[in-house]
């Protein structure tokens, strides 16, 4: 900071070494003075965060502080400026209104880390004379979104330093700036210890402007004034948990409406409607209102505080006409819910979801299993028709039961508040392990290693003695869980919108869904003529059914990539070790379980056998529990995808900054289990032509990675009326309604989009 | 219970309106005639710190600049203390441009001096306006719309306001933003003095709040 600045009173630094030496002028000073510090406070105090402390400035406090006390290698985490502000002084919002400055944070971060724009948390409305601001009073942090590097590895320290400038006013103001350093340690604690801002960090989090799907904003233009008009989508109630009086809208754009008007506020039964009154000193009509809308206690359904508008502005209604016609959407992410819900009828739903059961026969998950069912069948053709009848009964309720189960264990969750979508099981990577161990153990069996006793033979194809109708059931049970991994990449669009259905309805769709699974057994079961269309048995069936453990293994493969995206490469090492283990019990069943074994040996077999699985099973889910959530990893920020194309982590508010700038805007929803998004990536993205014409457009690639759970996805989904990925959005120019894209994409279409926004 | 929460309700309807309604009367009457880019600037007559009143009719014909000024706000202490509004002064002026420079602290609040201090002051700053104005009930200011100091105004032969807004596009106290900014008010001068329309006619002022 150098000396010489013509300002009258900026901050002192007096309270500790490392600002003062930051005071002194010297980056290089506070950092050598940190390192101090820091070795001291490693050497006192091992595992205490060691922090560069708050400066003194005139009326405010002003720190660099962070969410966490110790830091993950390319795990994103909030940081932030804290002020601790005087009675009766302020900071400024993004706008300040009509008089002020916003604050300012400029970075030096080391290679490799990036760093966000400031989160604004909703201000206040500060009267000054005959003049508004929009700041903010008390203690406050605005946080930053920091990516560290991956690179980094436990033990190193991140240090970032950011030259803050602000004005703090009461009624006169005072400038202030300073150097402010935080050096964060790396370690591979899991979760990461929160530091004694957290509860201050959340507490900012919540007054951030949300998007508000439930809601749709329209903006009219009068004369004079600007009309903000809310209504509820299908009949939410827009006031529910509002005071009345007590919406207050902030502008994003300094110069649009009159910072210190009243905003009147009128209250009907289908809405609310706010007047702003025009910027006098604005010729121009105001073309978009932009900025946050708050409310107290907050807007339906989640009780958000304030909500992000941003909305085109139209002419005032004409006469007769309704607000319907007229319409726009809050958030610009949230248009089409209304769209989608109208063009999905159904029962086009329940047509498309029997369609999807009946293909589901043919996934790497479930042909197998089924085909082997069908096979041991035809053994059995000269049965009874009555018995046959019964078997094919018994086996599509197990399907369907099974469905019923998981249906209603998502709906159950959604009721209570969870944010999980369809494909949710594959979010968890204990789910996930456990189904790489089915598959795994399932064609093992195929290949002939074991098939007696113990219940997994019987299960995938051999109906035991006798009426067998609970090996049916079993059969129809194991078909389910094992196509689940199949389901949620083919099923997401159709499921996701059962989902937005009422649960009655919802129930409906996941039953044709199954009843379309079951249909192929049932229907050789009802017409047993139809057994004699398929192959003798013969010598080949065994041949088969051994070729039919490789797509299984190969859905093995494909659950361990997705499980290493969730949860990094000790957990793929773990579940690999875990199936080694199973291998070699059940191969040591195999060999000394037979029954020329003496009786000790063979039961000796069955233990060992039983111990070794159990054991790698628990090491495939405990590898998975030491290595943590690394998600992201391998999509960081700034890194170029197998296409040459550098994805930017998606977020609200990356969004919004993006779209505020009238950036064009490309949101692909994916996650690493959904085999329809990466065919879909690789139809279109392996294309130069398509890279160019989204290079041409500057169009910036947002993805929204929802391989691990995540509500801010999965809020931006239910926006769109989807419960699932893949969904692809494609924003155009300022102002522009999104484009959707179908779920199943060509280039052509990707061209056409692209094409429209010029 | 149902009658009663329902009768709430309606309640809370009918105050809901009675408030909107009451406060779209006020909103109404404070919408007075702020100066408007395009109109006729209001006109007014104020005492000067040289003791003559000045009313903006007597300088028709002529380009008047108005400039919000109160010299203990950092961000004209930024414009000052680097000699940039100086200089804008010095140039203008000489070309036979009008500068009034206006000061509205209230007395008591921050800015507002006797006239003898308020031109010891303009001395200091080697500042050359054609006049310091003193508008200590904030008439003038409030007529203008002036919200911050510095809030600059460009008014033409003809008594219409031309320019209104900040003095550049780079809203901070450091006067090292001065090199990289455009300067509004050279602008708008420099093109309505050359004959030609000012492409820049208003801008978001910044600055502290006028001390009203």
């Amino acid at each position: 900071m150098p000396a010489t600045r013509p300002l009258n009173a900026g901050p002192r630094a007096r309270r500790c070494p490392l600002a003062a030496a930051a005071a002194r002028g010297t980056i290089a000073g506070a950092v050598r003075v940190l390192f101090v510090i820091l070795a001291f406070a490693l050497f006192l105090a091992p595992g205490r965060a060691p922090a560069a402390g708050p400066v003194d400035a005139p009326h405010v406090e002003v720190e660099l502080v962070a969410d966490l006390d110790s830091i993950r290698p390319g795990e994103p985490f909030d940081a932030g400026i804290r002020f601790t502000l005087e009675k009766d002084w302020h900071v400024y919002w993004s706008n300040p209104g009509d008089s002020g400055l916003a604050p300012r944070l400029r970075w030096t971060v080391p290679d490799g880390t990036t760093v966000g724009a400031i989160a604004w948390p909703h201000p206040h409305r500060i009267a000054i004379g005959p003049l508004v601001n929009y700041g903010y009073e008390g203690e406050i942090i605005l946080p930053v979104r920091i990516t560290p590097p991956p690179a980094l590895r436990p033990g190193e320290t991140l240090r970032l330093a950011a030259r803050a400038d602000w004005l703090v006013c009461k009624e006169d103001c005072i400038p202030g700036e300073a150097e402010l350093t935080l050096a964060l340690p790396v370690s591979d604690a899991s979760p990461p210890p929160r530091s004694r801002w957290a509860p201050l960090f959340d507490a900012m989090r919540a007054l951030l402007p949300r998007s508000a799907p439930a809601l749709q904003v329209a903006a009219f233009r009068h004369e004079e004034r600007l009309e903000l008009r809310l209504t509820g989508v299908d009949g939410t109630p827009v006031l529910a948990g509002v005071q009345p009086g007590t919406l207050s809208f902030f502008p994003a754009d300094p110069d649009h409406i009159e910072n210190a008007a009243e905003q009147p506020q009128s209250i009907g039964p289908d809405g609310v409607t706010l007047s702003l009154e025009k910027s006098r000193q604005r010729r121009e009509p105001v073309e978009r209102l932009r900025g946050t809308l708050v409310a107290w206690p907050g807007f339906a359904p989640d009780a958000a505080p304030a909500i992000a508008i941003d909305v085109a502005v139209r002419d005032a209604l004409p006469p007769g006409g309704t607000a319907g016609d007229l319409v726009a959407t809050t958030a610009p992410e949230s248009e089409p819910a209304a769209a989608a819900g109208a063009t999905t009828s159904l029962g086009l739903a329940l047509v498309l979801a029997a369609l999807g059961g009946l293909l589901l026969n043919f996934m790497p998950c479930v042909f197998p299993v089924l085909s082997i069912k069908i096979f041991d069948f035809v053994r059995q053709a000269s049965g009874e028709p009555a018995t046959l009848r019964r078997h094919g009964y018994v086996y599509a309720a197990g399907v369907l039961i099974s469905f019923w189960v998981l249906a209603g264990i998502l709906l159950a969750l959604r009721a209570g508040g969870e944010g999980l979508g369809w494909g949710f099981q594959l979010q968890s990577p204990a789910f996930v392990v456990v189904m790489i161990f089915l598959l795994f153990g399932l064609a093992l069996s195929l290949l002939g290693l074991f098939d007696v006793g113990l219940g997994m033979t019987a299960l995938a194809g051999r109906v035991p003695q006798g009426d067998g109708l609970a090996g049916s059931f079993a059969t129809g049970v194991l078909a389910t869980v094992v196509a689940t991994p199949c389901t949620a990449p083919f099923m997401g669009p159709a499921l996701g919108f059962a989902l937005t259905l009422p649960a009655a309805s919802a129930l409906l769709v996941f039953t044709a869904l199954g009843a379309g699974m079951a249909l192929p057994y049932v229907a050789l079961c009802l017409v047993p003529g139809w057994l004699r269309l398929l192959p003798r048995p013969g010598a080949w069936l065994e041949t088969f059914k051994q070729t039919m453990a490789f797509p299984l293994l190969a859905t093995a493969v494909w659950l361990i990539w997705v499980l290493g995206q969730q949860a990094g490469v000790d957990a793929i090492l773990g579940t690999l070790a875990g199936l080694l283990l199973l291998a070699l019990g059940l191969w040591l069943r195999a060999r000394f379980a037979a029954y020329e074994r003496p009786p000790r040996t063979r039961s000796l077999a069955h233990g060992v056998a039983l111990v070794l699985a159990l054991l790698g099973l628990a090491t495939g889910l405990l590898a998975r529990g030491t290595s943590g959530d690394a998600a992201g990893v391998a999509n960081a920020a700034g890194e170029r995808d197998l296409y040459g194309i550098a994805w930017r982590d998606y977020s609200a508010a990356t969004l919004a900054e993006l779209r505020a700038v009238g950036t064009p805007v490309f949101v692909d929803f994916t996650a690493a289990w959904c085999l329809t998004c990466k065919v879909n990536e690789h139809v279109v993205f392996s294309s130069a032509e398509i890279r160019a014409a989204f290079a041409i457009r500057d169009v910036a690639m947002l993805r929204a990675d929802w391989t691990s759970r995540d509500d801010e996805i999965t809020r931006a989904l239910a926006s769109f009326g989807r419960s699932g990925v893949p969904l692809y959005v494609l924003y155009g120019g300022a102002g522009d309604r999104p484009q959707v894209l179908p779920s199943v994409l060509t280039r052509g279409i990707v061209l056409d989009a692209l094409a429209k926004i010029g | 219970m149902k009658a009663n929460h329902g009768g709430s309700t309606r309640l809370m309807t009918v105050l809901g309106a009675a408030l909107a309604a009451v406060a779209l009367l006020a909103s109404a009457r404070t919408a007075a005639a702020d100066a408007v880019v395009g109109q006729a600037a209001p006109a007014f007559t104020l005492t000067g710190t040289d003791g003559k009143a000045h009313s903006l009719s007597e300088f028709q014909g002529k380009y008047v600049v108005l400039e919000w000024v109160n010299h203990d706000c950092p961000f004209v202490k930024k414009h000052y203390g680097s000699g940039n509004m100086q200089k804008l002064q010095k140039k203008y002026t000489a070309e036979g441009v009008v500068w009034l420079s206006i000061n509205s602290s209230a007395p008591g609040k921050q800015g507002n001096f006797p006239p003898a201090e308020a031109d010891a002051l303009t001395k200091e700053k080697k500042a050359s306006p054609t006049a310091l104005l003193l508008d200590p009930d904030g008439t003038v200011g409030k007529a203008y719309g002036a919200k911050t100091t510095p809030h600059m105004y460009v008014i033409d032969p003809k008594g219409t306001l031309v320019y209104a807004g900040g003095i550049d596009d780079k809203p901070s106290t450091d006067a090292a933003d001065i090199a990289g900014a455009r300067n509004h008010v050279d602008q708008a001068l420099s093109e309505a003095l050359a004959g030609k329309p000012v492409t820049v006619a208003s801008s978001t002022p910044y600055g502290c709040s006028v001390k009203y």
